[in-house]
């Protein structure tokens, strides 16, 4: 009987296109010492960067409007905010200005900064939602 | 990658625009058309929160404008627009009449007292306005006073202050009567067609609440200021004239304006309505549902001062308040809301206990607001233009 013989090779395909001197470089290949790929996240994995950044400003501006309404309730009472109209130069109008000043610097961020800056992060954070995560985009690629 | 990156970030900027039209008109003007309806709840909030600052006193020690005569007109001018706001409020809704008229019958008592008037009296040399009734000259600011006591006949017929009306409104009727251009003296010197426009208004609501007829004296008062005292460009009202030459003193002012349409509207309906059309057309200006009134008409330069109260970006407080009330008279519930949203933005308005009581406005903002916002009942019917005999 004869010997067993290997199979025939395959017919060699055509050669992958070599790079030409346009193409850019090809990427490094991961050596012993690189940094291993990123986890994929875990159901216990940080929030995305957008929702963080909602969940921030959303504290924010919770915290600013309890400022705000502890200011405007304590300044209610005696009227503090009217006596700036006899503003004298003193350590007590300078200090009542500023907080003045705090009160409606809070008032106008409540009611004209927070309402686009929540949406625009919001809107952001959505999109980060829907699409898919860096992780699993890097992993789709392999 | 890029155009979704691009896509993002133009949902985003598009997200925020729409929060930054939509959100802060929402924000500023909760209850703003509640006022304008004159819905009960609305109204009595604030009608309590000025309650119980009469309650509390509103002396001209509750005011530190660094001027006695100012801190005085402001005590002054706290009791009269608290009056007439809560009897505004109480004509609107009777059954609140019995809650707020003892705060009404305060502001009234408190009003005639000799101090509440000692600003006047200090500016013409000693010489009280209550006492110089009879043959007596200018002080024009008791036509503030009048118009309150007319309401006070209104809304309260037996009050112990009616002879005293009487008396007053007869005096006012005479000053004008006596005037070349309509208008007399607030203090030596000075003369306000706003203050002169509360002397007609008074007249025009003590003929309402008594029966009486003083539509000589209206029409003719009216007539001059039609005449000499509306600017033709922006139909605003000339803050400061010469009483005996008729000739402007100062420029035309929307806090002045403002205030005149309001007072107007229990005297010439129409001239109020002209007064208050100018304002909303030559002087509000609106930005994300925001209105304010301008204070100076356009190509007028000019700062802010005690009448007007701060003016910044060209608009002022004053003007601003007291445009509520004509844009409410005429039914203009856009430019009323709008308003609304700017005093409330600034305001910092505070409820407890179902008061309603703004943090930044004090007596006085307090007392404004509510007359202002409440205005309408006992307005007059249109009259027919007169020309100045």
């Amino acid at each position: 009987m004869p010997p067993a013989s290997p199979p025939p090779a395959p017919p060699p395909g055509p050669a992958p296109p070599r790079p030409g001197p346009n193409d850019a470089p090809a990427p490094p290949r991961l050596g012993p010492n690189d940094a291993p790929a990123p986890p994929r996240p875990g159901p216990n994995a940080p929030p995305r960067p957008a929702l963080r950044r909602l969940g921030a400003a959303a504290l924010a501006t919770a915290a600013l409007g309890v400022a705000h309404e502890a200011t405007a309730r304590a300044l209610a009472g005696p009227d503090a905010l009217p006596r700036l109209l006899s503003f004298d130069g003193s350590a007590g109008s300078w200090l009542a200005l500023g907080v003045a000043l705090a009160l409606f610097g809070a008032r106008l961020s409540l009611y004209l900064a927070a309402p686009p800056a929540l949406a625009a992060l919001g809107t952001l954070a959505l999109f980060e939602a829907l699409g898919p995560r860096p992780a699993e985009r890097s992993s789709d690629r392999r | 990658m890029s155009e979704r990156r691009l896509l993002r970030g133009l949902a985003a900027l598009a997200a925020a625009l729409v929060a930054l039209a939509a959100a802060p008109r929402w924000l500023a003007g909760r209850g703003a058309r509640a006022v304008f309806a004159g819905e009960r709840g609305a109204l009595l909030a604030r009608a309590r929160g000025v309650a119980s600052r009469v309650e509390a006193g509103v002396g001209a020690g509750a005011f530190h404008t660094g001027s006695s005569r100012f801190d005085g007109e402001w005590s002054f001018t706290t009791r009269q627009m608290a009056l007439l706001g809560l009897s505004q409020v109480a004509l609107e809704h009777p059954e609140a009449r019995a809650e707020l008229l003892p705060a009404v019958r305060r502001a009234a008592d408190e009003l005639v007292r000799p101090e509440a008037l000692a600003f006047g009296a200090e500016a013409w040399a000693g010489e009280g306005g209550l006492e110089s009734l009879e043959g007596g000259r200018g002080h024009a600011y008791l036509g503030y006073l009048n118009l309150a006591l007319s309401m006070l006949r209104a809304i309260d017929p037996a009050t112990p202050h009616a002879a005293l009306s009487d008396r007053l409104t007869e005096a006012l009727a005479r000053r004008l009567d006596a005037s070349p251009y309509g208008v007399f003296e607030t203090y030596p010197g000075e003369t306000y067609p706003p203050d002169v426009a509360m002397s007609i208004g008074s007249l025009g609501l003590y003929d309402r609440a008594t029966g009486a007829d003083h539509a000589a004296s209206i029409g003719r008062a009216v007539g001059h200021f039609r005449a000499r005292f509306v600017e033709r460009g922006s139909g605003y009202l000339l803050q400061s004239v010469d009483a005996r030459t008729g000739a402007p003193r100062g420029p035309p002012r929307g806090s002045g304006t403002a205030i005149a349409a309001y007072a107007l509207a229990f005297a010439d309906a129409r001239f109020a309505s002209e007064l208050g059309a100018s304002l909303r057309r030559a002087g509000l200006v609106t930005r994300l549902g925001f209105g304010a009134i301008r204070e100076y008409p356009a190509g007028v330069e000019g700062g802010g001062d005690v009448d007007s109260g701060p003016v910044l970006f060209g608009v002022s407080v004053s003007a601003t308040g007291f445009a509520l009330a004509s844009a409410r008279l005429a039914g203009d519930e856009d430019a009323f809301v709008a308003l609304a949203r700017t005093a409330r933005l600034f305001g910092v308005p505070r409820e407890a206990g179902g008061a309603l009581r703004h943090a930044s406005g004090g007596p006085l903002g307090d007392a404004i607001l509510l007359a202002m916002m409440s205005a309408g009942p006992l307005r007059a019917g249109p009259r027919e233009p007169r020309p100045p005999r």
